[in-house]
């Protein structure tokens, strides 16, 4: 692997990062962000270390959010990890974790009612808790089909005006229905959507486990895959904040030879306000009935420095009745939550955000990432919608 | 990507924050562009207003030695008025919040004790302090927390003797011991304080403090009384200990300026203000002398702000909002040149808290904090400087931090 010496000098030490690390604010064995990364990474450059908390950070990019001096702080985090991987012992369970896609691909010959059944039942959940996943962690429930296998048949209105999706493991696998609504609001906006076939998981999942090779392989295929749409002048686009973080931020950072030219995938939501603002999408004046509703904003979203437009979207179509629910990281981090040593972290980063919610007395909460919407379910009884699906439905009840 | 708002404010400290809210209570619609979380994350709760004039210690009410500033200072452009309204709004909000904030008496400093034993004056403080309680106090307990390093009571009492207010007072020293013990990582207030956020934590403070209650007049801690809390916490030790409690001001991380921050965006949020966090502000497009849209740098290329009006708070060095090299300095959205000594000696001095230009260097305003060239004329109509990114005051040596944020904020807030 190429070494990556960013400067740790940046870091003057100013502890902000440390105030605002989830873990570290629930975990008094974390020393948080500010030793982890930069302070370590000049004992790693002189070789000299034990990553003995390392495994403690989730990746949420709060640290990179508050830092005043852009110390990539959680990519030290990383690409450390990646180190300490290859050094250890393998571990099946990360592997897992990190590797659902593919996974996916080998049992999608099963059909999904006997998948679930496999993965969800009490023995299996005892055997992956054997492995080190917890059996009290909210695991997604495979959907009877892919979103690709759906958009197969998915009629839609030809157009000139095309786009393509880039849908991410966790729409693709669990919730094809929200790829389906982005579709349907784009078909409105008169795109035809391409699914490319060519596209695998973004590797964030990788980078998170340590498996920092493996997403380097993922990330030359999707990157040339990009490159060959946005060359045609075809706008790629995803619904899922991770994937678009780990394509325009992440893999700078950590695969500066590959992610060259002027290539960028789109945040879906942000391409929609554009379609309401170029006129292509008419959207109703807010609904005056509409029922309150809080908006989590994902940490992976608001790492990306483009605001909130799945939030500008939801006021747009039901005014005042959705705010901010402002209370924080959901605690889930991807497959960090569903850990048995992270269990516990992850659902007390998460209380003050349930709290938020349940004392809000709202019937629905709304984000847009998929395991940011699990860990909201599982930690509020509420539902938990994208809302892209919020703002179809609105669409579709107004006529 | 183009967004538009009435009032576009960059920067999340707290002149940002501040400016934002009270652009927002004025019906406007605001955005926030942010990089980084500002200094409020690190800083203290305490609000100072001017401590020091002329190297003198201002212990009865600062308007007079504010009145007696150079034109060119902040509060001189702006006016006692919006200080005072400024200072006023921000009370109402912490006290709306539940954490309300207090004056020694309404036209005096209080005298404010650190970690390391100093006593600064600032103006509003966390109501707990009860104002002056530590100078009227005869006998003095300072608590520490078993496992601080930064905070050693015997220390801060031997330094606090040496102030005249309190050669009278005797002092006794104690080290709390917190029962939840990190493994790995050196306490710090922080920890401590999200501890007494939750209900066992403050059983616990409260039942180490009781004992002292007979003994001593006041009580001394590090900022260690809850964050999310603080309001129902000070109001629990009120009535559960029967002792002024009084908090030093401390280091980062800190725990005052966090309960700040959280009370602020708390209020953006309600009022629907968006703000966009982690992007830089990477140029301005200018015409004239408007500023027609700012351009920052986000994942998948650069987006761009428009608004009828434009608030800058980057803050100075520390914040990024200022740049110096060895040859030039400059404002960093606009790259308004700074004027520099020539030479590097010049651009400090050997004092820690003596007049060095590097500390009061910033952007020239006039009363409508738009910065303005070396020959006095506007350079841009729309856009208001606020806080530490202005010139003309060095908040370290005066203790005016957090007066300058909040005061500029709100001024620029009723210019848009
Ligand atoms: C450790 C410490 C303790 C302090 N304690 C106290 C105290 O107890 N009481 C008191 O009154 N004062 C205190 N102060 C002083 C006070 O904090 C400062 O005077 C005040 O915070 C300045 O606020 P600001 O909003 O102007 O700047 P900052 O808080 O520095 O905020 C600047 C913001 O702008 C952002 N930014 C900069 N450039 C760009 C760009 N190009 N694009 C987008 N965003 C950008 C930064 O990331 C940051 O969010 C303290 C200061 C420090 C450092
Ligand atoms: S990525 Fe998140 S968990 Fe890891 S150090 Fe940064 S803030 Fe903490
Ligand atoms: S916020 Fe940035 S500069 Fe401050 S301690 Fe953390 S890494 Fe260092």
């Amino acid at each position: 692997m190429a070494k990556i010496h960013y400067n740790p000098d940046a870091c003057i030490a100013c502890n902000t990062c440390v105030a605002q690390c989830p873990v570290a604010a629930v975990n008094a064995d974390f020393p948080g962000p500010r030793i982890t990364g930069p302070a370590s990474q000049r004992f790693r450059i002189m070789g000299n270390i034990d990553e003995e908390t390392l495994h403690f950070c989730a990746n949420c990019k709060n640290c990179d959010i508050s830092c005043p001096h852009n110390v990539p702080i959680s990519a030290f985090n990383m690409i450390a990890r990646a180190e300490f991987t290859k050094k250890n012992p393998f571990s099946l369970r990360d592997w897992m974790l990190s590797h659902g896609a593919l996974l996916g691909r080998k049992l999608g010959l099963v059909p999904a009612w006997l998948r679930n059944v496999g993965m969800l039942n009490p023995l299996t959940r005892r055997l992956l808790d054997m492995l080190g996943i917890s059996a009290s962690a909210p695991l997604p429930q495979f959907a009877a089909q892919t979103f690709k296998q759906r958009m197969r048949t998915y009629p839609q209105p030809a157009s000139q005006r095309k786009v393509a999706l880039f849908p991410g493991c966790y729409i693709d696998l669990y919730d094809p229905q929200t790829g389906l609504d982005l579709v349907w609001l784009l078909n409105k906006a008169g795109y035809e959507v391409i699914v490319p076939n060519n596209f695998d998981c973004c590797g964030l999942p990788m980078v998170a486990n340590g498996f920092m090779e493996d997403a380097r392989a993922n990330a030359r295929s999707n990157w040339a895959e990009l490159s060959s749409w946005c060359a045609k002048g075809i706008p790629v686009l995803t619904a899922c904040p991770s994937c678009n973080l780990m394509f325009n931020r992440d893999l700078a950072e950590y695969f500066p030879e590959i992610a060259t030219g002027t290539a960028a995938l789109r945040d879906a939501q942000e391409f929609v306000l554009e379609c309401v603002e170029r006129g292509e999408l008419a959207l109703p004046a807010p609904d005056p009935q509409a029922q309150p509703m809080l908006y989590h904003a994902p940490c992976h979203l608001r790492a990306q420095g483009l605001g909130l437009p799945g939030l500008s979207l939801l006021q747009a179509v039901f005014g005042k009745a959705v705010r901010n629910a402002d209370a924080g990281c959901c605690g889930i981090s991807g497959s960090y939550g569903f850990k048995k040593e992270n269990y516990g972290i992850a659902q007390s980063i998460g209380q003050p955000l349930f709290e938020t919610i349940t004392k809000s007395g709202v019937a629905l909460t709304t984000s847009e990432c998929g395991t940011c919407r699990v860990q909201i379910m599982h930690g509020t009884g509420k539902p938990c919608l994208h809302p892209l699906s919020l703002v179809r439905r609105r669409l579709e009840l107004q006529h | 990507m183009n967004s538009n708002s009435d009032v576009l404010v960059v920067g999340s400290g707290p002149a940002g924050l501040f400016a934002a809210l009270v652009a927002a209570q004025r019906g406007k619609t605001v955005r926030i562009v942010t990089q980084g979380a500002g200094s409020l994350a690190i800083c203290g709760s305490n609000i100072d207003v001017l401590g020091y004039a002329q190297g003198q210690r201002i212990d009865e009410a600062p308007w007079a030695a504010i009145a007696q500033l150079a034109p060119e200072h902040p509060y001189s452009l702006v006016g006692e008025h919006s200080i005072r309204s400024a200072l006023h709004c921000i009370s109402a909000l912490c006290a709306k919040a539940g954490s309300p904030l207090s004056h020694a008496d309404e036209e005096k400093n209080t005298l404010v004790p650190s970690i390391v034993g100093t006593l600064k004056p600032s103006w509003l403080c966390p109501a707990s302090a009860q104002g002056n309680s530590l100078l009227a106090a005869r006998r003095v307990l300072v608590a520490g927390i078993e496992g601080f390093k930064d905070c050693h009571p015997a220390l801060v009492a031997r330094q606090l003797k040496r102030y005249p207010e309190l050669k009278q007072a005797s002092f006794q020293t104690v080290n709390l011991i917190m029962p939840p013990q990190p493994r790995k990582r050196t306490l710090s207030p922080l920890d401590v304080a999200r501890f007494v956020d939750s209900p066992e934590g403050l059983a616990w403070l409260c039942r180490s403090l009781r004992p002292y209650a007979s003994t001593a007049d006041v009580l001394v801690l590090p900022p260690v009384c809850g964050i999310e809390h603080s309001g129902s916490v000070m109001a629990t030790l009120g009535k559960e200990v029967h002792c002024p409690v009084v908090e030093m001001l401390s280091i980062p991380p800190a725990v005052g300026g966090l309960r700040l921050r959280a009370i602020l965006c708390r209020e953006l949020a309600a009022l629907g203000v968006n703000i966009v966090e982690n992007a830089t502000i990477v140029r301005a497009e200018t015409a004239g002398k408007q500023c027609l849209a700012l351009i920052s740098k986000g994942t998948g290329g650069e987006r761009r702000y428009t608004a009828k009006h434009i608030i800058i708070a980057t803050g100075g060095i520390l914040g990024g909002g200022l740049n110096m090299s060895p040859t030039a300095a400059q404002e960093s959205i606009f790259g308004i040149e700074l004027p520099l000594p020539e030479v590097i000696e010049d651009r400090s001095q050997e004092a820690v808290f003596g007049d060095h230009y590097f500390t009061r260097m910033g952007v020239q305003v006039n009363a409508d904090l738009c910065p303005v060239g070396a020959d006095g004329a506007v350079l841009f109509n729309n856009v208001h400087f606020v806080g530490r990114a202005l010139g003309g005051y060095d908040y370290a040596t005066e203790k005016s931090g957090l007066g300058v944020a909040f005061a500029t904020g709100w001024a620029a807030a009723h210019k848009v």
